[in-house]
């Protein structure tokens, strides 16, 4: 069968991906031996705790054999433990992917009916004065750095108005309101990011559908406005939507680095950049992986999904 | 050298495309102001180093996080460093980065476009064209930020590193796009014609398809400057980029992000910069993709 066999390849590509990304990590990340040794030991180390060291944690094993050894490692779900804190890298990596997850999800339950709404409402009044302005507000926000929106929305929301806080640490202590209200900010910087492209997309697409012959019809025929909105506009935009959807989901998990550097926020993105300022190889290894998992398998279901709603894709 | 002098007519649609192209950024309203935004932030950039009254790097020129006052308008930062003379100087770093990041990108990128388009054409040269568009293909897989992040956590953050990190991002997205320009161009007639004269290979990519696609190239090169420059900013921002004791605008609206209730003017200098900066180079590239295809008119795709 055609359809299996394009999922079959995709997937294979996928796992491809994310191969060379661990490669990738690997080669660019791991120093070597002495210097891993030395990093650990600190530097006043005799040459025989060097060795001892080395041949401890099997560093003096050939390049290819360590990748394999790591990567085995990596798939039974054992990040090892970091040399820079001594913690459990899993143990550390773990409940902050938790919050940034929630975060992401927060994200992306606003942002779909929010951008699909503004979207409708565009396209049902293209050229007007509406449209035009929330269309150049787009194009500004699409424009912005993540980190320079987040700033923006501290300095307003935080600093002139004293609405919410500045950053997001209360959730590292706090329960309640408090740690909700941390969510705030991040998730309308991580709104005001993502969802203008989204918006702009799936502006045109419905403007195309709505222009349409068979929408004509519709109207003509004396269906209800809400009826010709909803299923001659709306649903025949559903795959450049979903496209965009997961272009968007894939830029999130970069733009949720920023943001979460922006609002102090304990996530896996703040996390890396901490540990890729303290040399903390072994976390910075363990998040790239898991991040780019995530990355590749997003782009990996987006495709798929592109593909089950476009009944012309699955030939291809 | 044939009768027909190919050289002759390259010119001038080489100088019809540029033409077309400046007046057509020229004549869009957006452009325009794209234009205007564009060259009063190159003339702060640019001539601010100079108009600093002070070094943007000395401590201790008033108390620390001083309120804006005649003797620093813009106030002090934490360390009593003058934070318009740090604005002034700052800007440089800013765009010279990503300039140098975008111009290797786009050569090393064009060039595996065009390389692999013109091999396409060839039978027995297809699998060239086949290595390379799998191999852009598997580049353009892989999460960029990340990839640049992972590059900096290994090699540091010096501007090498920093501008070839960027470059390895960037190529392999200028490579499919001039891919496809080129792959337009050399199927055309005056391609056949040129191989039919016998001209060189280096005389037929320079002379006959790289003009052609120089308008695709510009508008490319636009875009790639705005994302590289919001890239290499958030770099910045995080730390991974421009280092202390830099003016570097990312970097100053990281240092003074934890005195942001206390000097806001310290953070919002620095992002207001750069925001305007980057708001003006994406008209100018907006402008110039609706000049290329006048249908779309849609923003590119956030990396």
């Amino acid at each position: 069968m055609v359809f299996a066999r394009v999922i079959a390849i995709k997937i294979a590509w996928a796992a491809m991906t994310l191969l060379v990304m661990s490669i990738i990590t690997f080669a660019a990340t791991s120093s070597s031996p002495v210097d891993v040794a030395r990093n650990a030991l600190g530097r006043e180390v005799t040459n025989e705790q060097l060795e001892r060291f080395i041949a401890d944690r099997g560093l003096n094993r050939p390049v290819v054999v360590r990748y394999a050894a790591w990567l085995g490692d990596f798939v039974r779900g054992d990040f090892g433990t970091s040399t820079v804190t001594g913690r459990n890298v899993r143990d550390d990596v773990m409940p902050r992917l938790g919050n940034t997850l929630v975060l992401a999800a927060l994200t992306l339950a606003i942002s779909l009916p929010v951008s699909l709404g503004l979207a409708v409402y565009m396209a049902l009044h293209v050229g007007r004065w509406q449209d035009l302005m929330l269309l150049s507000s787009t194009t500004v926000l699409t424009a912005l750095p993540e980190f320079v929106t987040g700033m923006a929305l501290i300095l307003v929301f935080g600093v002139a108005l004293h609405w919410l806080p500045i950053d997001s640490t209360a959730l590292n202590f706090q329960s309640g309101w408090s740690a909700w209200a941390s969510y705030v900010l991040p998730v309308l910087s991580m709104l005001l990011v993502s969802a203008p492209y989204t918006i702009r997309i799936a502006r045109s697409a419905i403007r195309e559908s709505l222009s349409a012959p068979h929408t004509r019809t519709a109207v003509l025929a004396g269906l209800s406005r809400r009826r010709v909105v909803a299923l001659y506009a709306v649903l025949p935009a559903a795959v450049p939507i979903i496209n965009t959807l997961a272009l968007n989901l894939v830029y999130l998990i970069s733009g949720v680095v920023v943001i979460e550097n922006v609002f102090s926020f304990p996530g896996i993105g703040r996390r890396l950049v901490e540990a890729i300022t303290t040399s903390d190889i072994e976390t910075v290894q363990a998040i790239a992986i898991v991040m780019g998992a995530m990355f590749i398998a997003i782009t990996l279901i987006a495709d798929m999904a592109a593909a089950i709603v476009n009944p012309r894709l699955r030939s291809k | 050298m044939s009768p027909i002098a190919p050289a002759f007519s390259f010119d001038k649609q080489d100088t019809a495309a540029r033409r077309s192209l400046w007046r057509s950024l020229a004549s869009s309203g957006n452009g325009r102001l794209g234009l205007a935004l564009a060259a009063i932030m190159l003339a702060v950039i640019g001539l601010g180093p100079w108009l600093a009254p002070y070094p943007p790097t000395q401590i201790g020129l008033g108390l620390p996080n001083q309120f804006p006052t005649w003797a620093h308008p813009f106030g002090t930062d934490d360390l009593g460093r003058d934070i318009l003379s740090r604005f002034l100087v700052g800007g440089r770093s800013v765009i010279l980065v990503p300039f140098v990041a975008v111009v290797l990108s786009t050569v090393v990128g064009g060039w595996l476009g065009i390389v692999s388009a013109y091999a396409q054409i060839q039978p027995r040269l297809r699998w060239i064209d086949q290595g390379i568009a799998s191999l852009l293909d598997l580049a353009l897989a892989l999460p960029p930020l990340l990839l640049a992040l992972v590059l900096i956590a290994g090699f540091g953050t010096s501007p090498p590193v920093l501008i070839l990190s960027v470059a390895a991002i960037f190529a392999p997205r200028t490579g499919r796009i001039l891919r496809g320009a080129t792959q337009a161009v050399v199927t055309s007639d005056y391609v056949a014609a040129a191989q039919a004269r016998g001209e060189s290979l280096s005389y037929i990519l320079l002379r006959e398809v790289l003009p052609n696609i120089a308008a695709t190239a510009i508008a490319e090169f636009a875009l790639r400057m705005t994302w590289g420059i919001i890239f290499v900013a958030s770099l910045s921002f995080l730390g991974l980029g421009a280092q202390p004791p830099s003016s570097d605008w990312g970097l100053m609206v990281a240092q003074a992000r934890p005195y942001i209730t206390v000097s806001p003017i310290a953070v919002l200098a620095p992002a207001a910069g750069i925001a305007l900066l980057s708001v003006a180079l994406n008209l100018i590239a907006d402008a110039l993709a609706d000049h290329l295809d006048p249908a779309s008119g849609q923003p590119g795709v956030p990396l």
